[in-house]
């Protein structure tokens, strides 16, 4: 309804629509006028708009009171973009070039192995990832790897590493499979860095598979799923990674 | 398009606008940075609302974080009494004061509907009405109706919370 000029019958008041331009200083100097001349008879509209006006600075107040302080933000640069591209590309090549070199070198073992260092160092991690499209695991983890069933409810899954080795942060490597419904909890969907362990939720609608790899240099961990008991593996056993694989049933 | 023109002008609101609806500094500043390399590789055919179009990207950006974040917190209140929590973050002593505004802040947002938020949000760094309408996808003038009903649904809440 709008405002019906000096007078007020009853039931002639202004709407929200109105008194929402009006709070922003949105009306036309016509409505203003129209405004001016309606809310010096109206008290009702004059006390709509004042509590409006309150709440609207209540708000702010609110809100403002919780805001942090802005970081320093750049300009995302697509040149920068276009460099890690053409890097890739580089990386991408140069290991092609090694593959082929690989399928013809009698020392292929011994390079085999050094590939796995090279890969790390360039890629700055201390982790290898085993894991294919749909959450399996590579045919390079699966001899390592070790299986663990959860069993289709609503699951907390903890990794610790073991306290003597709780220095620092650790990186840890998770992956899901098509369909998980699983939600890390600690970090990112799929890299975490946390100081002693991660989480992960398991939900009842889960139906893939879980790769969590955990970095070389860590020997042992204790896994807790759900309300289990909490379980010690050994990591050296099984070489320079150790892979979780969480099937459930 | 003037994009850096576009960050200067926009960056700082997007970002406050970000965390206040999210809660997370880091998520809003990585969809602010996401928000402009999509600005930048496939910007808007009709720059006429561009900052709408902007909060409508990093809105719908931070739409699946804040649902996980939602899950996250879930688990929490589920797990926290018997999972370590990772990384507590620096000594709160200081902030403090700002965590419980925080707090207030999601109690109350949590409290709008998810349009409700953004308009409110969105008319807190100044956008017009016309704007507003463009990034949520109706009226100018049923933005003037949700503005006015969802603060007086905030004030209700903020009573509340106080309480």
């Amino acid at each position: 309804m709008r405002p019906p000029g000096g007078e007020s019958p009853s039931g002639m008041h202004v709407d929200d629509e109105f008194l929402a331009r009006f709070l922003d200083s949105e009306l036309s100097r016509r409505e203003r006028e129209e405004w001016e001349a309606h809310a010096g008879v109206c008290p009702e509209c004059r006390d709509a708009a004042a509590a409006l006006r309150h709440a609207a600075g209540r708000f702010t107040d609110t809100i403002v009171k919780a805001d942090v302080d802005v970081p320093l933000l750049h300009l995302p640069n697509r040149r920068e973009a276009s460099f890690w591209t053409r890097r890739n590309i580089a990386i991408a090549a140069g290991v092609a070039g090694i593959l082929l070199t690989l399928s013809i070198s009698p020392t292929r073992a011994w390079i085999s192995s050094s590939l796995a260092d090279v890969r790390d160092r360039l890629w700055d991690r201390d982790r290898v990832s085993f894991v294919e499209e749909g959450g399996t695991p590579g045919p390079a983890a699966a001899p390592n790897a070790v299986r663990v069933s959860i069993p289709l409810s609503r699951n907390v899954l903890s990794i610790q590493v073991a306290a003597r080795q709780q220095s620092g942060s650790m990186t840890f490597h998770v992956v899901e499979g098509r369909g998980a419904f699983a939600e890390i909890v600690d970090g990112g969907p799929e890299e975490l860095v946390v100081a002693d362990g991660l989480r992960v939720l398991n939900v009842a609608q889960s139906t893939s598979s879980y790769v969590i790899t955990v970095p070389v240099h860590v020997s042992r961990v204790t896994l807790r799923i759900g309300d289990d008991v909490e379980s010690q593996y050994d990591v050296s056993e099984a070489g320079q990674s150790w892979v979780v694989d969480f099937d459930p049933e | 398009m003037d994009l850096r023109a576009l960050f200067v002008e926009h960056h700082e609101g997007l970002f406050r606008y970000l965390e206040r609806m999210t809660g997370d500094a880091e998520v809003a500043a990585d969809a602010v940075q996401e928000t402009f390399l999509k600005l930048a590789e496939s910007p808007p055919p009709d720059p006429t609302h561009i900052g709408a179009w902007i909060y409508t990207v990093a809105t719908n950006q931070v739409r699946e974080t804040l649902r996980t974040q939602r899950r996250r917190r879930e688990l929490l209140e589920v797990s926290s009494h018997r999972v370590p929590v990772a990384n507590p973050g620096p000594d709160p002593a200081a902030s403090a004061e700002r965590r419980e505004a925080r707090k207030a802040v999601e109690l109350i947002l949590a409290g709008l509907t998810e349009r409700e938020r953004t308009i409110l949000l969105m008319r807190e760094e100044g956008f017009k009405h016309r704007e507003i309408a463009a990034a949520v996808g109706t009226t100018t003038k049923s933005v003037g109706t949700l503005i006015t009903r969802a603060l007086r649904k905030a004030a209700k809440l903020i009573e509340e919370t106080n309480a």
